[in-house]
């Protein structure tokens, strides 16, 4: 299972940038909020957290299509379970891959965007942690719902629509652990939410993608 | 009951007389149903008549999360015992369960204007009820969108059961968050003290018509696929093999 | 008619150790996309059998070759795979080479190669492999460069590594020029005769000296 996480890891290495296209539209995304939003003033200091999230979720949202789909349609992923690998392995592997290929760089540029929009210090450090906990939902969805819909090329906006109804509880407290943070710290209540969110999307997330695999290989 | 009725022809058999009988009861009920809810029963202490919406949403809320129910029940039969007819029925559930689901959030909506001044909260049943709404919706998608229908079976299975998660979800959430909702209402304890004896009935027989009428609609569903297997019978295998030694 | 195979691979693979397996299909239906393909086939298979199955294009054997590997499930009828008598799950005993290469363009031979070998928790020698399917002087190219017959070699030398005892592979010969086609009869011939077994879906079906042959035929109805 180290060894495909490790693959994976080299294979993004050598696409050529393929795999930055996530936290280039994240940047983008941003932009374009601010942009839309007027530019400047208390609007940004209100909404900031919100483009930010909204921006980390969409350029996530895009990316479950890939996850799946190259090894599907090549033949790896019939190898791999002839191999006597556990499908819920394989979605374990993807699961670990996504968060350091896709939100990882997200993840880091996210200090910066986030004082590129004037936030305080605080704000950022609670976005930070909101995404940090939610980041294992976000990617155990996506590797459910990219496992789904493997077989139909990137799946389109049906990836989407699969995806969207668990993410909006993620989002909600994502969102309102940013503001706690500021009053309640680490402690603040919503990071156990999301905490616990995570743990449920890793529990029902992980093991339909390993069914939904071998349903896609039948 | 549900191995009795696995059978197809047996099935077809007992839906040729459920289904008319459910649309029957369903008119009936909903007669009598909408008769106490309109003019038997007494106008809510604080709310007036507005609340007389009540007994249009609230059996539609709980109506649409018994079809999800269901719907994720039949989900699990299929995928463990890969029933045809479990797909069948998961499939027909799902129209049905949307539409309750919508018609719960429509009337909730226009309930909440009046009383609490707002089409919209972002409390946590109102946002759930919609996230079930956006599962129906997914789930269809999934039915429509994928060509091999055996595939799409399974796969749509599988959705369904991950979005059951959603249903306790919705059922406490209004305990876990105190917001504008009102507390679960229907509970043996308050239910002669709070509502009078013509509001319950009004609600049971609601509840009892939207079920039968979500029965109706289901089993003819069923029945429809029931018949396009049977229209579409295969014939003799294309291939046979014949093995010699070389 | 073919010579006795040589022991070409038994030193690249590590050989195959003699093993009492046994894969049976017993009246195996199967239909796809609504049409039934073909129904009541039985077939056993046991160490040291080659198995050649024919048949005209779309007319099932790649979907019969993955029932037997175990992707796909019938809709009725049995599979056993068994290793010394005992049921075993189809990973234990077989090792497929499908239609689709599964190597990553940008992985060179060597790295896709060291790959399945982790993935196979699999010491055998990589370099000796890659010379027995005569890729030695390709080993450090990228997947995407080579050719059609190259990558169907680097796939047979995938199948070796395995170290599986049943070899299921459809239409290996397809893509490859008379030498890579002599190559794949020749380990065949030495993984069968070492007390592996085939299963192979071809359109030409050589018959090896000394091992028991069959040929399956998928005829159409009608």
């Amino acid at each position: 299972m180290g060894a495909l996480i490790k693959r994976d890891i080299l294979l993004a290495w050598r696409s050529g940038g393929a795999w930055l296209l996530g936290v280039i539209f994240f940047v983008l995304f941003v932009t374009f909020c601010v942009i839309a939003a007027g530019g400047e003033g208390p609007q940004l200091e209100a909404f900031g957290p919100a483009y930010i999230w909204l921006a980390l979720l969409f350029a996530t949202l895009l990316s479950f299509g890939d996850i799946f789909s190259d090894d599907l349609n090549d033949g790896t992923l019939e190898q791999l379970v002839l191999t006597g690998l556990p499908p819920l392995a394989i979605a374990l592997a993807k699961w670990a891959g996504f968060i350091v290929l896709t939100i990882g760089p997200v993840f880091v540029l996210l200090p910066i965007v986030g004082s590129m929009l004037g936030l305080s210090v605080s704000r950022i450090a609670g976005l930070a942690l909101s995404a940090a906990f939610a980041a294992p939902a976000l990617a155990a969805y996506g590797v459910m719902a990219g496992a789904l819909m493997a077989k139909r090329g990137k799946g389109g906006f049906l990836i989407i629509l699969i995806s969207a109804p668990f993410l909006i509880p993620v989002l909600i407290f994502g969102l309102a652990a940013v503001d706690s943070y500021v009053r309640f710290g680490i402690l603040a209540f919503e990071f156990r939410a999301l905490a616990g969110l995570s743990l449920i999307a890793m529990a029902i997330g992980l093991p339909a993608a390993g069914a939904a695999l071998t349903a896609n290989i039948e | 009951m549900i191995s009795y009725l696995a059978n197809p022809a047996r099935f077809e058999r007992l839906a040729k007389y459920a289904s008319p009988i459910f649309a029957l009861v369903s008119i009936v009920a909903f007669i009598i149903g909408l008769y106490f809810a309109l003019v038997k029963s007494p106008p809510e202490k604080y709310q007036g008549d507005a609340a007389r919406i009540m007994y249009v949403h609230v059996p539609a809320a709980w109506c649409a999360m018994m079809a999800y129910t269901a719907l994720a029940a039949a989900s699990l039969v299929s995928f463990v015992w890969r029933h045809p007819l479990a797909d069948s029925a998961a499939k027909a559930f799902a129209l049905p369960g949307a539409a309750f689901t919508f018609l719960a959030l429509a009337t909730g909506s226009l309930w909440g204007k009046p009383i609490w001044n707002t089409w919209w909260e972002w409390d946590g049943r109102m946002t759930s009820v919609l996230v079930l709404l956006f599962i129906y919706l997914a789930y269809m998608a999934l039915w429509a969108v994928i060509e091999d229908k055996k595939r799409a079976a399974r796969l749509a299975s599988i959705f369904a059961m991950v979005g059951f998660i959603n249903i306790p979800i919705i059922k406490y959430s209004v305990e876990w968050w105190n917001s504008l909702h009102q507390p679960a209402s229907i509970s043996k304890l308050e239910a002669n003290s709070i509502y009078s004896g013509e509001m319950i009935t009004a609600l049971l027989t609601m509840a009892l018509a939207y079920t039968c009428l979500f029965g109706w609609l289901s089993i003819n569903g069923i029945r429809r696929d029931i018949a396009k297997a049977k229209a579409a019978r295969p014939t003799a295998p294309a291939a046979t093999a014949t093995i010699t030694e070389l | 008619m073919m010579n006795a195979p040589t022991d070409l691979s038994a030193h690249a693979s590590g050989g195959v150790k003699r093993l009492d397996h046994a894969l049976t299909l017993e009246r195996i239906a199967l239909s796809r996309g609504g049409h039934p393909l073909f129904a009541g086939i039985s077939l056993s298979i046991v160490a040291g059998d080659i198995v050649w199955i024919g048949g005209d294009n779309g007319i099932g054997k790649s979907s019969l070759l993955r029932l037997m590997t175990g992707l796909s499930r019938a809709d009725s009828g049995g599979i056993c795979w068994r290793i010394a008598g005992a049921d075993c799950p189809p990973h234990d005993l077989i090792c497929y080479q499908g239609h689709q290469d599964a190597f990553k363009p940008n992985l060179t031979a060597v790295e896709s190669l060291e790959f399945w070998a982790k993935i196979l928790e699999c010491t055998a020698s990589i370099d000796a492999l890659l010379k027995t399917v005569g890729l030695s002087v390709r080993a450090n190219v990228p997947c995407g460069q080579l050719s059609a017959g190259q990558k169907r070699r680097l796939s047979l030398a995938r199948l070796m590594l395995s170290q599986k005892p049943v070899w299921i592979m459809d239409e290996p010969t397809a893509a490859m020029d008379s030498e890579g086609v002599n190559l794949i009869h020749e380990l065949i011939g030495g993984h069968v005769s070492r007390g592996g077994s085939a299963i192979i879906a071809s359109h030409q079906a050589p018959r090896m000296n000394g091992l028991r042959t069959r040929q399956l035929i998928l005829k159409a109805t009608s």
